[in-house]
């Protein structure tokens, strides 16, 4: 980890200047739009969307608050925050405070196009649909 | 799609299929007539097939919450389903934006039901240290 206090020793001489970023998440490491095509990108994708569990959730009630905290984990982990609120509540633990509709209404905001009739491509959507 | 991706991984082929066949799927189309996945619509579907919810939903669970007597013998007196029971209504009462109060009173109401006499007598014990403020 690099820390840029003013007191730091000096770099040997021939030595090149590497920067690392401190992330508290995956997510935070890499700026901008994730690159699919790269290794982080791809690094990303797999930390993403690995399964949550060591077992497949079979839809019971039983397990439910299991399911939705260990993918509240996840969302939290992969900067999915922004897509998973639905009129200001968390949608993993808020779930009573509004309807199927609203948060229909949201996922439909969030295909956001240009001038151009061209998918406006953000971190957001590149997360819930792209 | 990333959200969608971790779902596919993450649930069995059942239960996608009872979010994918459900009257509301988690499908949007856009305003230029495109259809796509959307991850996040996906666990609010999934969540409205499992959990039913009506206007009765918060009195029904906030009337368990003050009968957790009753839930014990209804579980037979076994204490690790009576608190998975108890943290499932806990947990409805906080998704509708509920605030539980008092808990710890209440599950003593519950754990006093046990016919353990050795049991009764810890929780007795654990009652009076909470009313005495005891940390």
């Amino acid at each position: 980890m690099s820390n840029s206090g003013s007191k730091s020793p000096a770099a040997p001489a021939g030595a090149t200047n590497t920067t690392t970023i401190y992330a508290m998440s995956p997510c935070q490491a890499i700026p901008g739009l994730y690159d699919y095509t790269t290794n982080a990108g791809v690094k990303q994708w797999a930390e993403a969307t690995k399964m949550l569990d060591d077992k497949l959730y079979d839809g019971s009630s039983k397990g439910l608050a299991h399911f939705l905290s260990k993918l509240s984990r996840r969302t939290r982990d992969s900067g999915w925050g922004n897509i998973t609120k639905t009129k200001g509540h968390n949608i993993f633990h808020m779930y009573g405070l509004f309807s199927i509709q609203d948060s229909r209404d949201d996922a439909e905001l969030s295909f956001q196009y240009d001038a151009a009739d061209n998918h406006v491509i953000t971190r957001d959507a590149q997360a819930s649909w792209q | 799609m990333a959200v969608m991706t971790c779902l596919m991984n993450s649930c069995d082929p059942e239960c996608l299929n009872n979010v994918c066949h459900s009257s509301e799927n988690h499908v949007i189309t856009s305003a230029s007539g495109e259809v796509s996945e959307d991850g996040p619509l996906f666990p609010c579907i999934l969540v409205s097939r499992i959990v039913v919810d009506n206007r009765s939903t918060v009195s029904y669970y906030s009337h368990q919450l003050t009968c957790l007597d009753q839930l014990m013998v209804k579980v037979n007196k076994n204490i690790t389903n009576f608190n998975d029971e108890v943290q499932d209504i806990v947990q409805q009462l906080e998704s509708h934006g509920e605030e539980v109060n008092h808990l710890m009173v209440k599950l003593f109401k519950g754990y006093e039901a046990v016919f353990d006499k050795e049991f009764v007598s810890y929780i007795c014990l654990k009652k009076y240290e909470y009313n005495e403020g005891v940390p």
